[in-house]
C-alpha cells in the first residue's frame, strides 16, 4: 500500500484476502501450531498464542503502532520479503515451514528457502502464502530489536534466541542485517555446547558474550540511511549476547 | 557525463496504469448507511474526505505513518490512507464527527480542551480516535498505556504531554475520579485579576476537536483541478529535453507547465532577503539546469489526484546529469558551481569584530576550542504545504487560500512574480496545520497559482510528505569553530567564532535560511558578557534542497555554539559547568544590557533561571545517583543549557520587517473585532489577543472576535515568526485598544454631557457622577443608529467606533556603527533548560529521562498557551538532536523522504516535561510582554548533549557530530574510550 502511494508500484489489479477466513487465526496440531497468513499483529501480540510462542509476541509488539498492528497481517510480512521484515527473524529461529497454494496445488516450503533475496521470494506468480508452521518449544524466547527509537520504527537490527530445552539447542534468528534472514549457525552450535543442559543454564556470562560476537560474523551488514555496517554488527552482537542471556539465564561465573 | 531519460523520474513504474475500473461499496458511515459507485484504486481517505464530505478526517502522510486519518473500521482505530475504498464494503465506520459536536462536545473533547490537548488541530481527530479506542478497551490506563497506544498518532505541535493529560484525566473522570498532572506540569505566576495571565481555554478548540476546522484543503470549489508535481531526480542536472505532449493528451489533463512555459509567462522568484548576499536568479520550475533533487520540473493539473500522478508518468524529461556539490568543503573548493554565473559558492560573507580580541587570546589563562558539525533537519509540520488558487476570469481578481505564515507578504511576492497589480490579489488563510518557520515563503505554493491563470479553473496543490522532505524547507547543516579566551578565575576574555552553513541550492529567494547564519554571529556570546568578539559567517551553496527558517532562525546555532563551548571549557579548566555560567553571567541589574554586537537585552535573570533548574532537577543530589548507577554500569547524565530568544526580528530589506497594525473595531452593538496581521498558525493567539482586549477594555474575551489572515480584511500586517506577537502583535493591539478607548471616553462623556476626566471606566462601559452611566452598547448605537453622530460625537473625533495602531519596535537600529553593530530584535526572552539522559553504551543509544525549562518570556498573558509553547518546543529539540536528520548521499540523494525514516518524536520519546516562569516585563513592549515559542528547539539541543557527555565522561567523550543517532554515539564512544 505504502508503495502504491508512493506510485512506485501501479498494479493493474488488487485482490483483498480480509474476508477469506480459512487464512485467519490460528490453531494447534500437536507440537506445531498452524498460523494463518492474515493472523495480525494484534492477534499475536497477547492472549493464548503469546504464551506459546512468545518471541513472535514480543515482534509483534514492537511493530508500528495499534492501527497498523489491527491490519498488518503474518503473511503480508513474509510476502513482502523485506530484510527488517519483524517476525522473519522469529520465524526463521524457530525452523517456520511456510505452506503455498497455487493453482497447480499446495506445497510446504521452510521460510530460509521461501526468501530468496530483498524483497524477493521463490512464489511463482499465482501463488499464495496460506499459513505458517512453527512448533510449541519448551525454554526461552526472547525478541530483540534496536530501532533509532522505542517504537513504530524500522529495525536498524533484529535477533530472535529461541531455546529448545527439550531438544538441548539454542536458535538465533538474525534481521535487517543482509538481504535475507539470517541463522547464526556457529553461534547457535557455540551456544549448545556451553550451556548446562541438566540445569538449563548457559555455562557463564562469557558464553553469552562470545555468542554476540559469533552472530555478529554471521551478518552480511550494510550502510543505508537508517545506519552503518560497521553499527549493526556492533548492535548485534550486544543484542544477541543480551538476548540470549534472558533466554537462559548464565550460571555465575 | 552521462545522458539519461527519465519516464515519471521519482515514480517509476512496473505494471500499465490502473485502468478505471469502478466498484459498488455499502457501508455505514457514523450511524448513515452509504451506497456509492468509486474508484477501485480510491483510498478510503479521499473517500471519507470527498465523497462523505467529512473533512474532520486529515491526511499527514501517504504512508500510515503520521496517524492523523485514524478512524474506526469495525471498532478498530484504523488508517484510511492505507485502505482501498473497496476494502471498508460493509464495515461499520466511525470518524471523529461522531464523538461530539462544537454544542456538546465528548467527555474526551472535552478534556483536550481543558487540558490544552491540542494547538494547530491538525493531528487531534486522529489523536481523538486512537484514544477513544483505548478507552473503549481499557478504563483505566496507565500514562504508558496511553503514550503507546498513542505512537500511531504523531503531534508535532503539544510535546504530548497535553495529550497523555487529557486522555488520563478523560478516563478518571469517566471513573467518578479526578485526575491531577504529576508534579511537574507547570509552576505558573500568581493567577491575575485581569484576563491577562489567565489560562483560559481556547474558544477555537470545540470546531477544530470536533471536525470543523478549516483547514485549506477542506473546502474546495466546484471542479477544483489537482496538482502533481514532476520532480528532478537528479541533484544537478542539465535539462536537455522536456515532452509534455503524452501527458497533455490524456483524458481528464487539463494543462501541464513546464519551466520554459512559466518563463515565459511570468517573472523569476525575487529576493525576500538581502543584507548584502549574492542572489541566484530561480525559476519556479527549472529552465536549464535544475540544481537539487526534487526541484519542480512540470507541473499537471488534472481533473482528480489520481489522473494528475497518472499524467506525470507521461512526461518525457532528458537529463545531462552533472557533478552534484553534497557538502560545505566540495562548495567551498568551487570547482563545481551551482550557479553558473557567481563568482564561487558563497552567498553570504560578513564579519564583525570589536575589542581586543587577539590581545585577550595573548593574556588568557585558558584557551579553550571546540568545533563541531551540525546536521541538517527540518519543521515537517503535520499539514504540509497546500495551495488553492482561484482566478476569477470574470473580475480578472485573483483569490489565493493557502496554509502560510505571513500572508501579506505572499501576496507581494505573488504579485511580483506574476506581473499583476496587487491588490488583484486576495490571501486568503483559514487554519493552518503547524508552521515552525517553513510556511513563510512562497515556493511550488505558486505552482498551482500559475496554473489556474492558465485553465480559467480552481487549482489545489496538496504537498505529499515527500514532497515536503524533498523540496520543503530545511535548516541547520552548518559548521562551527569557536575559540574562547578565559582568566584564571574562568571568566571571558574573548570570544571567537566561525559560522558556515549549507545553504543547499537557495537561502535568500525561494526561502531565505541564509540570514539565519547572520543571526547567529550577532548572539554568538549568548546569556554572558563578553569584552571582546570576533565572528565570522558564511552561508554556501550546495546541490540540496532551499534553507529556510525553522524555529530558531540562528538563534539556535549560536545557543548551541556557546552552550557546549560552556561545558568543553569547564572541563578544561576545572570548574562546574554551572558555576562557569555564573561567573559570566549578564547580571540582573545591569538591563538593558548591550552587546558588543549591537543588540539591547532588555531585561532578564540569568542566575535565578539556573537556580531554578538545578533545584528542579535535583542537582545536588545527582553526583551520588550518577555515580550509584554507574556502579551498576548505568551511564546517567545530567546537562544544562541557558537559552537566549531573541524575539520580534526587524530585519531590513527583507520580508522579515519591522511593523505591525491592528485595528480595533468597536461594534454598534457593543462588542468588538480586533483586525491584526499577525497570524494563527495553531498557537493560539487569537484567544491570547482577545484576552488583551478584555482587559484593556474591560469586557469578556467572548465580547472580542480576533480575525487574521485575510488580506482583504486586516490590515498590513507580517504574520507569525521571529516569535514577534509578544512585542508587535500584543503591544499593536493593546495600543490600538487604548487609543479606542479615549475615543470611547470622549464621545462618552459627550452624551453624559459630562468632563472626560469624570469617567470611571467599568465593565462594559463608563460610569460618572451622580449615578451617571453608559454602556458601550449605548456608545454604539448612539453613534451610528439613534440618534446618530451629529447628536453624539464631540467636535475633534471622527465618527466611527475604531482606531488603528502601528506599532514599532524602539530598539531597532539599523544604521551600523563603523564596527558593524546593529540592532534588529525587539525582546530577548531567556530560559535555562535541563535534560537527564541515560546513555547505553553498548547500543549507542540515549534515552531523555527528565526535562525541565526554566523559562522567562517577560509578562505572561496566558500560562496555558504559554507551557504549551514550550512543551512542544522541547519534544522537537529532543527529536532534532537524537533522531531527526535529513541524509544526503554522495549524489545528493535525499535518503529520508519519509516519516518512517525521518524520526519525529513520538509519544513514547518524550519524558515528562516541567516547566518553571519568572516574569522579568520587558520595558520595552506596551504590556512588559515578550515573544516566545522558540525557545525549546534553541535550548534543548545543547541541554540534551551536555548531559550525554556528562554521562560519558567517565568514557572521555567529546561531543561534535550531530544527531546523537546509536551508530554516531557508538563511533564518538570509541573516539573517547582511544583517547582517554
Amino acid at each position: 500500500m505504502v508503495e502504491v502511494n508512493a506510485g512506485r508500484r501501479r498494479p493493474s489489479s488488487v485482490v483483498s484476502l480480509t474476508r477469506v477466513p480459512e487464512l485467519a487465526g490460528w490453531h494447534r496440531e500437536g507440537d506445531e501450531i498452524v498460523l494463518g497468513a492474515c493472523l495480525t499483529y494484534a492477534d499475536m501480540e497477547r492472549g493464548e498464542l503469546a504464551a506459546l510462542v512468545p518471541a513472535l509476541a514480543q515482534a509483534a509488539r514492537t511493530i508500528g503502532s495499534p492501527q497498523i498492528r489491527a491490519v498488518a497481517t503474518l503473511g503480508g510480512n513474509i510476502g513482502t520479503a523485506s530484510p527488517a521484515g519483524d517476525t522473519l527473524p522469529v520465524l526463521a529461529a524457530l525452523d517456520a515451514v511456510v505452506e503455498v497454494a497455487g493453482r497447480a496445488g499446495g506445497r510446504r516450503v521452510p521460510l530460509l528457502e521461501l526468501i530468496t533475496g530483498v524483497k524477493k521470494t521463490s512464489l511463482a506468480p499465482g501463488e499464495l502464502v496460506t499459513a505458517v508452521r512453527v512448533p510449541v518449544l519448551r525454554g526461552g524466547q526472547e525478541f530483540l530489536k534496536v530501532g533509532t527509537r522505542n517504537a513504530m520504527v524500522i529495525s536498524v537490527v533484529m535477533v530472535a534466541v529461541v531455546v529448545d530445552l527439550d531438544g538441548q539447542s539454542v536458535r538465533a534468528g538474525l534481521g535487517s542485517v543482509a538481504p535475507v534472514p539470517v541463522r547464526a549457525r556457529e553461534a547457535e552450535r557455540y551456544a549448545g555446547e556451553h550451556t548446562d543442559w541438566s540445569r538449563g543454564r548457559l555455562a557463564g556470562p562469557a558464553v553469552a558474550r562470545r555468542f554476540g560476537e559469533l552472530c555478529a560474523e554471521s551478518t552480511a551488514a550494510i550502510d543505508d540511511h537508517r545506519s552503518t555496517a560497521d553499527y549493526r554488527r556492533r548492535a548485534v552482537a550486544v543484542c544477541a549476547a543480551r538476548a540470549l542471556a534472558r533466554a537462559l539465564p548464565p550460571l555465575e561465573a | 557525463m552521462s545522458t539519461t531519460t527519465d519516464h515519471a523520474s521519482l515514480a517509476s513504474s512496473d505494471d500499465e496504469a490502473a485502468p478505471r475500473n469502478t466498484v459498488i461499496v455499502e457501508l455505514t458511515v457514523n450511524g448513515e448507511r452509504r451506497r456509492a459507485e468509486v474508484p477501485g484504486r480510491q483510498l478510503f481517505s479521499d473517500f471519507i474526505r470527498t465523497d462523505c464530505g467529512l473533512t474532520g478526517t486529515h491526511t499527514g502522510c501517504d504512508d500510515g505513518r503520521c496517524g492523523a486519518c485514524t478512524l474506526h473500521v469495525d471498532g478498530q482505530p484504523m488508517k484510511p490512507c492505507m485502505m482501498f475504498t473497496a476494502q471498508a464494503d460493509g464495515c461499520q465506520v466511525a470518524t471523529v464527527e461522531s464523538l461530539g459536536t462544537p454544542e456538546q462536545l465528548s467527555p474526551l473533547q472535552a478534556a483536550f480542551k481543558k487540558h490544552h490537548g491540542l494547538q494547530c488541530g491538525y493531528c487531534t481527530p486522529g489523536m481523538l480516535m486512537s484514544a477513544q479506542a483505548l478507552l473503549e478497551r481499557n478504563p483505566s490506563p496507565t500514562e504508558d498505556d496511553v503514550r503507546k497506544a498513542i505512537t500511531g498518532n504523531i503531534c508535532r505541535c503539544t510535546g504530548y504531554q497535553n495529550i497523555v493529560d487529557s486522555i488520563l484525566a478523560a478516563a478518571a473522570d469517566a471513573r467518578g475520579e479526578t485526575y491531577t498532572p504529576p508534579s511537574g506540569a507547570g509552576a505558573h505566576p500568581a493567577e491575575s485579576d485581569g484576563w491577562v495571565g489567565k489560562g483560559i481555554e481556547r474558544p477555537t478548540d470545540n470546531r477544530l476537536l470536533t471536525g470543523y476546522g478549516h483547514y485549506t484543503a477542506d473546502d474546495l470549489p466546484v471542479g477544483t483541478l489537482y496538482t502533481a508535481v514532476l520532480r528532478s531526480p537528479h541533484a544537478h542536472a542539465r535539462i536537455v529535453r522536456v515532452d509534455t505532449s503524452k501527458a497533455l493528451a490524456m483524458d481528464g489533463v487539463d494543462y501541464v507547465l513546464t519551466g520554459q512555459d512559466a518563463k515565459d509567462t511570468w517573472n523569476p522568484f525575487p529576493p525576500t532577503i538581502n543584507l548584502g548576499y549574492v542572489l541566484n536568479e530561480s525559476w519556479p520550475l527549472a529552465v536549464d539546469k535544475a540544481v537539487y533533487q526534487g526541484e519542480p520540473i512540470a507541473a499537471v493539473a488534472a481533473r482528480d489526484p489520481y489522473l494528475a500522478e497518472d499524467a506525470l508518468a507521461a512526461i518525457e524529461v532528458e537529463y545531462e546529469i552533472l557533478t552534484p556539490i553534497t557538502t560545505i568543503e566540495q562548495s567551498l573548493e568551487g570547482s563545481v558551481k551551482v550557479y553558473d554565473d557567481w563568482d564561487s559558492n558563497i552567498g553570504m560573507d560578513v564579519a564583525f569584530e570589536d575589542g581586543d580580541v587577539d590581545g585577550a587570546f595573548a593574556r588568557a589563562a585558558h584557551v579553550v576550542r571546540h568545533s563541531f558539525h551540525h546536521h541538517r533537519y527540518t519543521a515537517a509540520p503535520m499539514e504540509a504545504r497546500v495551495t488553492l488558487a482561484s482566478y476569477d476570469r470574470g473580475s480578472g481578481d485573483l483569490r489565493i487560500d493557502m496554509s502560510t505564515q505571513s500572508a501579506h507578504q505572499c501576496r507581494t511576492l505573488f504579485s511580483q512574480i506574476l506581473g499583476m497589480p496587487e491588490a488583484r490579489i486576495q490571501v486568503v488563510v483559514k487554519d493552518v496545520g503547524g508552521g515552525f518557520g517553513i510556511k513563510l515563503q512562497i515556493y511550488d505554493d505558486v505552482l498551482p497559482v500559475m496554473l489556474s491563470l492558465k485553465t480559467g479553473k480552481p487549482v489545489i496543490w496538496v504537498e505529499t510528505r515527500e514532497e515536503n522532505f524533498l523540496s520543503g524547507i530545511h535548516a541547520r547543516d552548518y559548521d562551527a569553530d569557536l575559540e574562547c579566551a578565559f582568566d584564571e578565575d574562568g571568566r571571558i576574555l574573548a570570544l571567537t567564532g566561525d559560522w558556515i552553513g549549507d545553504a543547499g541550492c537557495d537561502g535568500t529567494n525561494r526561502a531565505h535560511g541564509i540570514g539565519q547564519i547572520h543571526v547567529a554571529l550577532f548572539y554568538g556570546s549568548g546569556n554572558y558578557k563578553v569584552p571582546a568578539y570576533r565572528a565570522r559567517g558564511r552561508g554556501v551553496v550546495t546541490n540540496k534542497a532551499p534553507y529556510g527558517p525553522y524555529r530558531g532562525y540562528g538563534k539556535d546555532v549560536a545557543n548551541q555554539s556557546i552552550e557546549r563551548l560552556m561545558d568543553v571549557a569547564a572541563k578544561q579548566i576545572g570548574l562546574e559547568p554551572n558555576e562557569l555560567r555564573r561567573r559570566n553571567f549578564i547580571q540582573p541589574g545591569e538591563f538593558p544590557y548591550e552587546i558588543l554586537t549591537g543588540p539591547i537585552y532588555d531585561s532578564g535573570n540569568y542566575p535565578e533561571l539556573l537556580r531554578m533548574a538545578e533545584e528542579a532537577m535535583g542537582h545536588v543530589n545527582f553526583k551520588a545517583r550518577q555515580e550509584a548507577a554507574l556502579a551498576e554500569g548505568i551511564y546517567l547524565g545530567l546537562g544544562y543549557a541557558m537559552m537566549l530568544e531573541p524575539a520580534g526580528g526587524s530585519v531590513p530589506n527583507s520580508v522579515f520587517n519591522a511593523n505591525e497594525t491592528a485595528t480595533l473595531r468597536m461594534m454598534p452593538e457593543g462588542d468588538f473585532l480586533l483586525l491584526t496581521g499577525m497570524q494563527d498558525i495553531g498557537q493560539g493567539i487569537t484567544t491570547a489577543y482577545a484576552q488583551i482586549i478584555a482587559d484593556e477594555m474591560n469586557v469578556d474575551p467572548s465580547d472580542v472576535k480576533v480575525i487574521c489572515g485575510d488580506t482583504d480584511k486586516v490590515p498590513y500586517g507580517l504574520g507569525a515568526w521571529s516569535s514577534r506577537g509578544g512585542a508587535f502583535g500584543m503591544s499593536s493591539s493593546a495600543e490600538a485598544a487604548r487609543a479606542l478607548m479615549e475615543k470611547l471616553r470622549k464621545i462618552a462623556a459627550h452624551m453624559l454631557e459630562l468632563d472626560p476626566f469624570d469617567l470611571e471606566p467599568r465593565h462594559g462601559g463608563f460610569d460618572g457622577p451622580d449615578g451617571k452611566s453608559i454602556d458601550y452598547r449605548q456608545i454604539g448605537n448612539g453613534v451610528h443608529l439613534w440618534p446618530g453622530p451629529i447628536a453624539t460625537v464631540p467636535k475633534g473625533v471622527m465618527a466611527n467606533l475604531e482606531e488603528t495602531y502601528t506599532w514599532q519596535s524602539k530598539m531597532v537600529r539599523w544604521i551600523p556603527t563603523d564596527k558593524g553593530s546593529l540592532s534588529i530584535y525587539t525582546n530577548h526572552s531567556s530560559g535555562c533548560f535541563a535534560a537527564e539522559v541515560e546513555v547505553d553504551v553498548e547500543t549507542g543509544q540515549t534515552t531523555v529521562t527528565r526535562i525541565y525549562a526554566a523559562h522567562d518570556c517577560g509578562k505572561v498573558v496566558n500560562p496555558t498557551i504559554v507551557d504549551g509553547q514550550v512543551h512542544g518546543g522541547i519534544a522537537q529539540g529532543i527529536g532534532a538532536i537524537l533522531n531527526e536528520e535529513l541524509r544526503y548521499d554522495e549524489q545528493g540523494n535525499l535518503l529520508n523522504t519519509s516519516l518512517w525514516t525521518y524520526m519525529v518524536p513520538q509519544a513514547t520519546d518524550v519524558p515528562r516535561i516541567g516547566v518553571g516562569h519568572l516574569e522579568s516585563p520587558s520595558p520595552f513592549t506596551t504590556l512588559g510582554t515578550k515573544g516566545m515559542g522558540e525557545g525549546g528547539p534553541v535550548g534543548t539541543p545543547a541541554a540534551v548533549m551536555n548531559a550525554v557527555e556528562n554521562a560519558l565522561a567517565p568514557l572521555g567523550v567529546e561531543l561534535t557530530e550531530t544527531p546523537l543517532s546509536p551508530d554516531r554515539m557508538l563511533k564518538m564512544i570509541a573516539a573517547g574510550r582511544a583517547t582517554s
